[in-house]
């Protein structure tokens, strides 16, 4: 499994249960934790990292952890972020409500430090492995954007990378990706043309594509009136909110 | 936060790169840490020394488009490790030649040159790098191969050229460039190299063509 710190937010009105899990997480340096003591403090103040895993509470009080759970994949951001519950009942309705509503796994209260670690590792793994198996073709004529996206890209996904439009859709005729991340203002075939190819193909028009731009969205939306790109996002590119786009996209593509 | 003291315990870096107009805390907002922020850093300056003779070339011959695309690259690249001036030039000269205003270009390139040299130069030093040409001093010792080693190794390039898998394309034509082979051939995979490193796909299958008629004649 990669090294790269990861994200978890941990959601539980029981301030003992927050804290136990927090200094669990702690020792283990591969993660930063962020704490909520309800729902609606998770789902009001998510910010602009996602996490990259959610551990969230059943039974609590005003929204439940169920209920947060279903806002959450009504949520683009948040649609896609591995959940596991955490519950006090191991009784085999509660079980099947958590993996019948699809979330990612469960633990029971109290959690031992070693069952939190190995179903952390397992969740994630999983999740990784799901988005290593994902294809991201990148279409830019800007060399260095090309070069530090796919350090940072490939640590997740298998990332292709060509300078030229013409090449991206004589590519596109015999292989398949799962996103497209296009560079609005090209020479020759500008972004804006291949979206309108890629949106026309039969075989292209289902793949998600980002576009990647200096110009502001209204503009680009503007620019592009039928054919609209899935997301945009405008550069100098943040890396981990271009992530966070992708792993929204490729998961639900 | 801890980003923040990572950032506060190499002040040296920051400071130093700050004296050049380049602010470090908005190019960490960017790149998310600072070992990523440094390797940034590094591929923008080597991305520069081409970049400042391109910008040169565009401006001699008056190709205002292509140095128009050009200036919309660099302005990106310098706001992505926070050289916010540079990136503002930059952005007045793109916006100068989207309106085809070329006097703009003119009497405003020296300075933007200048400035761009300046900061390059700059970060160059702080990071301890030293600007070479690509593969000047990359020399291996040659080998004699068979030709079905050479047919082999075409293949596969074939393959990565069209699957884009450009990685094992460029680990492939840096084993070829060990071979002994004529000097024109050389030429060739050092020319397929140049263009696998640009993600110039295309440009690559071209130079793989003259390649495969060299190596047929031999």
């Amino acid at each position: 499994m990669n090294k790269q710190i990861k994200n978890i937010a941990i959601v539980d009105d029981d301030e003992i249960s927050r804290i136990i899990l927090y200094k669990y997480l702690i020792l283990e340096k591969q993660y930063s934790t962020k704490l909520y003591s309800s729902g609606e403090e998770f789902l009001e103040s998510t910010s602009r990292i996602i996490p990259d895993l959610v551990i969230l509470d059943i039974e609590m009080p005003g929204v439940t952890g169920i209920e947060v759970f279903d806002r959450m994949r009504k949520i683009k951001e948040l649609e896609d972020v591995p959940v596991i519950f955490l519950t006090g009942k191991e009784d085999k309705n509660t079980v099947m409500k958590c993996i019948g509503r699809g979330a990612d796994g469960y633990m029971v209260k109290p959690v031992n430090k070693d069952v939190l670690k190995s179903k952390l590792d397992e969740v994630l793994k999983r999740y990784n492995e799901f988005r290593s198996n994902k294809t991201i073709l990148m279409v830019d004529d800007d060399v260095e954007f090309l070069k530090i996206s796919k350090i940072k890209l490939s640590k997740y996904y298998k990332v292709l990378t060509v300078d030229s439009g013409k090449t991206a859709l004589d590519y596109l005729t015999s292989h398949r990706v799962d996103a497209i991340i296009l560079d609005y203002f090209m020479p020759l075939y500008d972004g804006r043309n291949i979206l309108n190819i890629l949106k026309h193909r039969e075989s292209t028009k289902k793949i998600p594509v980002i576009m990647a731009t200096a110009l502001s969205q209204d503009e680009v939306i503007n620019a592009c009136g039928d054919n609209q790109p899935d997301a945009i996002v405008t550069k100098p590119i943040n890396i981990e909110e271009l992530l966070s786009k992708i792993n929204m996209l490729v998961r639900t593509e | 936060m801890d980003k923040m003291i990572k950032l506060k315990e190499n002040n040296i870096l920051v400071s130093e790169l700050h004296n050049l107009g380049v602010d470090a805390e908005i190019g960490l907002k960017y790149c998310g840490d600072l070992d990523f922020y440094i390797e940034v850093l590094r591929i923008s300056v080597e991305s520069y020394k081409e970049r400042k003779t391109a910008l040169a070339l565009h401006v001699g011959e008056k190709d205002f488009k292509a140095y128009t695309i050009l200036v919309h690259s660099i302005k990106s690249g310098a706001a992505n490790i926070g050289a916010m001036e540079l990136s503002s030039l930059a952005q007045k000269l793109e916006e100068a030649g989207k309106r085809n205003d070329y006097g703009y270009i003119m009497d405003n390139h020296d300075f933007f040159l200048q400035r761009y040299i300046y900061t390059m130069e700059g970060i160059t030093e702080i990071i301890g790098l030293k600007l070479s040409d690509c593969g000047a001093n990359d020399i291996k010792e040659e080998r004699q191969v068979s030709l079905d080693e050479i047919k082999n190794s075409i293949e596969d390039l074939d393959y990565c050229l069209q699957e884009l898998e450009l990685d094992r394309a460029q680990e492939l034509v840096d084993e070829m460039l060990t071979y002994m082979v004529a000097a024109e051939a050389k030429d060739a995979l050092k020319s397929i190299k140049a263009a696998i490193e640009h993600f110039n796909v295309e440009g690559a299958k071209e130079k793989y063509g003259i390649l495969v008629n060299l190596l047929a004649l031999m």
